[in-house]
């Protein structure tokens, strides 16, 4: 596979979108693992990778998008 | 001071009277509906993220401030009641701003809004609108405030640094908000109306300004006596300094309490109220953000309320050390008054940005002042001073601020130095003295005091170490680019390369390996195992074959080596510098990656043997060395002639030398009278490429012809890059013209 920007060998895969991307186009985004709530605390809390790859393309949405219609 | 008061109002959407479109809509996109009984989720989606269908639809208790700059420029600022928990989130807008937010009506998608923009004012606002939109959002002016998840992740990511860490830690030592309440105004508004509001009657604010002023003197007085000791308490600079503490925090509340009671006064709301450790003593402190709705003159009076509450306490503690100057109650009284004296003047200053700052800026209706000035003072200033060049009124008072602000900072630096020599050396050396504990109280204190400098220092230390370091990375990233775009420039050049693209060729470039060769040095051997591909950087080089001889010489730009790499064959000559060489290599596995796995590069290769072999077997070319057979073997191009299709007439300029690969041909002098055929393998047109002359007969393609043609131009250019004159050339391949290849094809 090959980087989405230079074409170049790619090394890494987008955490959140599949994209390709070389070391020099590799960026950094947290990553959400789990979402859980504790035991003993009512917070919500998650498991997080600070520095998963991103490839800097797509734009992860940090809000939800509501969806009533499911509901 | 020109001053316009505030239109406040809620800002929901304007009623249009038509219950059906007055009716807001609850959600910010419409509705999906199902299509034969489903649901499209993708469909959804795509109009959930689609930022042209979405419907601002602003919440309808927004409230709304028109106001105006002293030179008549018009502003507003939103506020969002329920935004920060409660507290309240409030949004400057700019009138074209506005213009955008009056016509969210909750109706209007951001396409419309932008349509219905353009038509009533001529402007397409797309990245307003989306900076507008964002912001609102972000404030949570439409519903709920949403969670930016990845931005807090990224905060908290940050704050494991250990010099951040490090940094909130000691910032808490000397201010820790431990608790706040939003929407502070039932305390206050009890308050006010107890006693408050007399402060803010124009008998009762004469009142308590006069007796602050009569405090002021009697302060003033009182510190001539010597009973009174402003540092010392019995004797003691630790006891002291210790109720000196407690009442700074004493005044710091008291002083914020005089904002919150003018805050009430003018009906605007104190957003928090909170209790923090300041300097490790608890205090009060409010929020005043909710005055940005209100007019400037307004906001002056709720500045000045705070120093001026900590006068009329003054005073009253002035009065008490006047009245009982020997007991312990008018000791404190004095020291008390002293600090709340010299609040209320450090506080007036408006070269600190404390509540004297505030009210320059609101009365001169210049934002920002501080920074402008200061970064006047450090640039703009000294160019127009060497220029001569004029200056403007306001450039004046950004210099004269500028310039007192940092008179103020080197005096309060020295008066601070002095102190600390007179008075708090004293104290320290006292606390040493009284074991454990006075040290680690002096520990605290100097973590309070000295600790936020340092780690603040530390911090600028780091940041300019980073920012070294990343523009070190950019240089040598643009030096890498350069020898990237240097190396590909080369390989583009390299025949069985011609054609791949770009970025590949730069990908292959970036896994070339410098190497560096002494003049005589053998680059490898014949009978070695074929491991890398070269490219010649600078330098000459020969080829030598096995019996000793030698057959080449490869110069700059050119590349060899690859058949062996491509056939897995040991290497077939030696290859000697001439010069001091730069090499370019490319090792195996890169080579099998980049070349021999594309089909079409390997053929290229293969081909370019194929044509070496060819050239070699013509008497033409008889007396070239392989290294010029390689270099015009990549110069011939195919061209394909249909059977009665003519290749050339004669008498036409000739230009151009053909091998024929595929296919027959008949060759006709110019009365008609065909001389010969010719066939794969021959060879004609020799006369037009050494002399350029008019051609003397005619070819004709008997059958589909496929024939390897090689321009003149390009003749030239190989017998210059081989370093020959094309008069040595054609001398040493002369002997075949008319000869070799038939008489009448000679003629050709």
């Amino acid at each position: 596979m090959d980087c989405w920007i230079c074409e170049r060998t790619a090394l890494g895969a987008c955490r959140f979108c599949g994209r390709g991307t070389c070391r020099e186009h590799a960026k950094n985004h947290p990553f959400v693992l789990q979402l859980f709530r504790g035991n003993r605390h009512d917070v919500l809390r998650a498991l997080v990778v600070d520095d998963a790859i991103h490839c800097g393309v797509c734009r992860p949405r940090g809000e939800p998008v509501q969806m009533p219609e499911l509901e | 001071m020109s001053e316009t008061f505030p239109s406040v109002s809620q800002a929901n959407p304007r009623p249009t009277g038509d219950p059906a479109l007055d009716a807001p809509r609850s959600e910010s996109y419409p509705r999906a509906r199902k299509r034969r009984g489903y649901l499209n989720v993708w469909d959804i989606i795509q109009t959930r993220l689609d930022y042209a269908s979405f419907v601002p639809t602003p919440l309808p208790d927004i409230e709304r401030a028109d106001l105006r700059r002293r030179d008549g420029t018009r502003y507003t600022i939103l506020k969002n009641p329920h935004g920060d928990n409660g507290a309240g989130r409030y949004l400057r807008l700019d009138p074209s701003d506005v213009q955008l937010y009056e016509l969210m009506d909750g109706r209007r998608t951001v396409q419309e809004i932008l349509v219905e923009h353009l038509e009533r004012n001529g402007g397409f606002l797309l990245e307003r609108m989306a900076r507008l939109t964002s912001e609102l959002r972000a404030n949570g002016f439409f519903g709920e405030e949403t969670p930016l998840l990845y931005e807090k992740l990224r905060l908290l990511s940050a704050q494991r640094n250990p010099l951040n860490k490090a940094s909130i830690w000691l910032r808490r030592l000397f201010l820790w908000d431990i608790a706040r309440w939003s929407n502070a105004d039932g305390t206050v508004d009890r308050v006010y109306r107890i006693f408050g509001w007399l402060a803010f009657t124009r008998l009762g604010a004469a009142a308590l300004v006069g007796f602050g002023l009569y405090g002021l003197v009697l302060w003033f007085q009182e510190t001539t006596s010597p009973v009174h000791q402003l540092v010392t308490l019995n004797g003691s600079y630790v006891q002291g300094l210790l109720v000196l503490t407690v009442l700074q925090v004493l005044s710091i509340s008291i002083h914020e309490a005089g904002h919150a009671l003018a805050i009430r006064h003018f009906g605007r709301h104190v957003r928090r109220f909170g209790v923090a450790m300041y300097y490790l003593f608890p205090c009060f402190y409010v929020d005043s953000t909710d005055m940005s709705m209100g007019s400037r003159s307004q906001r002056v009076v709720v500045s000045l309320a705070g120093p001026f509450a900590g006068l009329i306490v003054a005073a009253g503690c002035a009065v008490v050390a006047e009245r009982a100057p020997d007991t312990l109650a008018g000791t404190i009284a004095f020291k008390g008054a002293s600090l709340l004296v010299f609040q209320f003047v450090v506080n007036l200053l408006p070269i600190l940005e404390l509540d004297g700052y505030h009210v320059l800026v609101d009365a001169l209706d210049a934002p920002l002042l501080r920074q402008r000035s200061m970064a006047f003072v450090r640039g703009q200033a000294f160019r127009k001073l060497r220029r001569r060049a004029r200056w403007t009124a306001a450039e004046v008072g950004l210099a004269l601020f500028g310039g007192f602000a940092i008179v103020v900072s080197i005096a309060t630096l020295a008066l601070s130095l002095l102190i600390w020599r007179t008075r708090i050396g004293i104290a320290a050396a006292e606390l040493l003295r009284a074991g454990p504990v006075g040290v680690l109280l002096l520990v605290l204190i100097l973590l309070v005091f000295v600790g936020p400098l340092a780690v603040a220092l530390a911090a600028r230390a780091v940041a300019w170490a980073k920012t070294a370091r990343r523009l070190a990375a950019a240089r040598g990233a643009r030096v890498a680019r350069r020898e990237i775009e240097e190396r590909t420039e080369l390989l583009s050049r390299v025949r069985f390369l011609a054609g791949l693209p770009r970025p590949e060729l730069a990908a292959l470039a970036s896994h070339l390996v410098v190497e560096k060769f002494d003049p005589g040095q053998i680059v490898f051997a014949v009978g070695a195992a074929g491991d890398r591909f070269y490219l010649v950087r600078s330098g000459r080089l020969r080829a030598i074959a096995e019996d000793g001889s030698e057959f080449g010489r490869i110069i700059p730009g050119e590349g060899f080596g690859e058949l062996a790499l491509l056939d897995h064959t040991v290497r077939s000559a030696t290859v000697e510098t001439l010069e001091p060489t730069e090499l370019w290599s490319l090792r195996r596995g890169h080579f099998n990656r980049w070349v021999k796995d594309r089909f079409e590069i390997a053929a290229r290769i293969r081909a370019s043997r194929s044509d070496r072999e060819t050239l070699a077997g013509l008497p033409f070319f008889k007396g070239l060395s392989p290294q010029e057979l390689a270099r015009t073997a990549p110069r011939l191009r195919t061209l394909r002639f249909a059977p009665g299709q003519t290749v050339f007439y004669a008498g036409e300029p000739g230009d151009r030398y053909y091998v024929i690969r595929e296919g027959r041909a008949t060759v006709t002098l110019p009365d008609g009278r065909p001389v010969r055929t010719l066939g794969p393998g021959d060879a004609f047109g020799e006369l037009a490429l050494l002399f350029g002359r008019p051609r003397s007969a005619t070819v004709t393609a008997v059958e589909p012809l496929v024939v390897a043609a090689l321009e003149r131009i390009d003749f030239v250019a190989l017998v210059r890059a081989s370093g020959e004159t094309t008069r040595d050339f054609q001398l040493r391949t002369g002997h075949y013209v008319g000869a070799g290849l038939g008489g009448a094809v000679a003629e050709a």
